[in-house]
């Protein structure tokens, strides 16, 4: 199939009126949940992950999608405002978004948002199909030994790439590893973990650890700094740029969303280092490098490009190879394994509508996002004065029900609260919960490519560094962690987030 | 440069967990060969990553950018968050979902400091209300509102 009957199959897919339905719904509540403070996509995606049951698996994917990729609209809007980032990714935005309001250019800086983000998600959608289906073909011919390196280099490059300790981060993944092996060991059939629990036996439920550590472990994190309010810029001001501003952003726009789409492929970057380089780049590149932090446009214009072409390409390694590239990511994975799709290159082959139709769902979400964004921004700007008194409560709410409608069990309840407080313990003690989660999905995957990789060299392990791309993709896992342990690239990688 | 406080307790737990999961493994699990790999290969392995790991957060040398942590910990939000689901699990089955819920989201409530009773009446009144028309009427979850209900029709 060439990349032209690819498109028109997944536009025929997303087509549908209850495609384009889920579609619209998800990037609303994306837009909703990316605006609202102390709630942010993959809280949201894990909150409505057991809801998503009942649906198909391709409507309820674009729906997820649609939350991941409205939210980084929507967290701009906050960030300009407010100055409050609705999402991490978008803080750079805050920086020039921010003092821009207080120029009375509010207006200038939302439209400028939005419509970089369109171009970049455009521009990502292509890039998506040019290079999935490359990827595919050659993850087709991976062994058992070069996914195992391939995973190992996924999560070690998911650490380096994240901020804060990488010795911590790495405990993290290993500690999610451990954590998925508990349950009924597919191959012996013996039961790990259980201490005669039935619950247990099918493992540990993913909904419940997402849950707890993104939804409940929030709202703790959130209530420490309760009473603390931003204030609302009321004025929005016009919102088109002046045709000369426009301009000015073209190159901007470009090389953010070059940025963006190759970052966001890379495992653990993703929108969020995609912006900070980008504001880098711009005020490195830039004629009045002074004028950034007070009120540039292309300080706004860049990042904004750049985190939404990344949120867009780290849907790559997800749908080709099954590697997760952050939170957001692995719990799209649980939702696949959810409805029974095993997520890796046959996604493809075997689900070329669900394939297909999820990556055209993203451009029409992307237009529809532009649509409702600009007019609408006024009533999206209000949703910011929800308190977060009556916020936490409905999140709780969610969650409970969600679990519990899982499998009508009380366990599952009880075992939400133990992962809700150990998620704050550990995100209080500087421990990130994104990595956890990226190591408890690709765990049983980790542990069966590793058996089937030891049966078919007869129990050599030095299958992994004598096959070539497995020992390629070791070396480069190597490589990343030598790189981050060296003073003078530690010091650097401080100094880009701290920027 | 020596240890903090944090690093003592977030490697602690590392560690702790990863014992606990060697000691399990070990007494219960087999180990196998690298060719027939028993259930037991991989968690003894990553439990002693794990553990390595534990120590390493204790020593990890970081440039005094780790500074410690100041936000009070919300004990009154801790108490409450955990008690409002616990209470729905103990409601739901008895006592049917509208009361489970009622008792859930006035908990959850009482979690923050900012809210005054009436506050916490009128949060607790709407969202139930709220959460029993999206769940029970629009999402049409299989539970029932009042246990007695059930009961009722079945005597």
């Amino acid at each position: 199939m060439d990349i032209l009957a690819n498109l028109v199959l997944g536009f025929a897919t997303a087509v549908t009126p209850e495609n384009l339905l889920y579609c619209l719904i998800g990037t609303v509540i994306g837009t909703a949940v990316g605006v609202l403070p102390g709630l942010g996509p993959s809280t949201t995606i894990a909150l409505l992950l057991p809801f998503t049951f009942a649906l198909g698996p391709t409507p309820a994917l674009i729906m997820l999608a649609g939350i991941y990729y409205g939210a980084q609209y929507g967290g701009s809007t906050t960030a300009i405002l407010l100055n409050l980032p609705g999402e991490p990714s978008s803080a750079v935005t805050a920086l020039d978004g921010y003092q821009m309001a207080r120029q009375g250019r509010a207006g200038h800086a939302l439209a400028i948002a939005a419509i970089g983000s369109f171009a970049a998600g455009t521009i990502a959608t292509f890039v998506i199909v040019l290079f999935a289906p490359v990827l595919t073909s050659f993850a087709l011919e991976f062994g058992p030994a070069e996914y195992f390196s391939l995973i190992v280099l996924g999560l070690i490059f998911s650490v380096a790439l994240a901020h804060g300790s990488v010795v911590r981060a790495l405990a993290m993944v290993v500690f999610g590893l451990v954590l998925s092996l508990v349950g009924t060991d597919v191959t012996s059939g013996e039961a790990r973990f259980t201490f005669g629990r039935l619950e247990l036996a099918d493992g540990i439920n993913f909904v419940t650890l997402s849950i707890g550590f993104f939804g409940i472990a929030e709202i703790l994190r959130n209530l420490e700094t309760e009473g603390r309010a931003g204030i609302v810029t009321k004025v929005i001001g016009r919102l088109m740029p002046s045709r000369q501003d426009l301009w000015r952003c073209v190159p901007p726009i470009a090389r953010g969303t070059a940025l963006g789409s190759i970052l966001g492929i890379l495992p653990g970057g993703g929108a969020l280092l995609s912006s900070f380089a980008s504001y880098s780049l711009e005020k490195k590149l830039s004629r009045t490098p002074g004028a950034f932090g007070k009120g540039a446009i292309e300080g706004v214009a860049g990042p904004e490009a750049a985190n939404n072409a990344g949120a867009q390409t780290s849907f790559i390694p997800m749908l080709t190879l099954g590697l997760p590239a952050n939170a957001v990511m692995a719990m799209m994975v649980g939702a696949m394994i959810m409805q029974g799709i095993v997520p890796g290159p046959n996604v493809a082959t075997a689900q070329p509508a669900l394939f297909w139709g999820l990556i055209a769902s993203m451009w029409l979400g992307n237009l529809m996002l532009l649509v409702l964004n600009l007019p609408l921004v006024g009533l999206w700007a209000r949703l910011m004065t929800i308190p977060y008194t009556w916020l936490f409560p409905a999140i709780l709410t969610f969650s409970a029900i969600g679990i519990y409608s899982l499998n009508g069990n009380v366990f599952d309840l009880y075992a939400l609260c133990i992962a809700g407080v150990l998620g704050y313990v550990l995100m209080r003690l500087g421990c990130e919960p994104a990595p956890f989660l990226l190591g408890f999905v690709l765990g049983p995957m980790l542990e069966e490519h590793l058996r089937r990789a030891m049966l078919l060299s007869f129990g050599n392990p030095a299958v992994f560094v004598t096959r070539p791309i497995s020992a390629g993709l070791l070396l480069l896992a190597v490589a990343a962690l030598v790189a981050i342990a060296l003073p003078a690239v530690a010091k650097k990688r401080e100094k880009v987030f701290v920027e | 440069m020596r240890t903090t406080a944090k690093q003592l307790k977030a490697g602690g737990i590392f560690v702790a967990i990863g014992a606990f999961f060697l000691a399990t493994s070990l007494s219960t699990l087999e180990i196998g060969s690298t060719l027939r790999m028993g259930p037991g290969f991989l968690p003894i392995v990553l439990a002693l990553v794990l553990v390595a790991l534990g120590l390493g957060v204790i020593l990890e040398r970081r440039g005094g950018e780790d500074e410690e942590e100041t936000r009070p910990v919300p004990w009154r939000g801790l108490v409450f968050i955990t008690l409002a689901p616990l209470l729905f699990a103990l409601l739901v089955k008895g006592w049917g979902l509208a009361p489970a819920l009622l008792a859930m989201v006035a908990t959850s409530a009482l979690a923050s400091r900012m809210m005054r009773p009436i506050q916490v009446m009128i949060v607790t009144v709407v969202l139930t209300a709220l959460a029993l028309l999206l769940f029970s009427y629009l999402l049409q979850l299989p539970y029932p509102l009042f246990a007695s209900t059930l009961a009722t029709m079945a005597g």
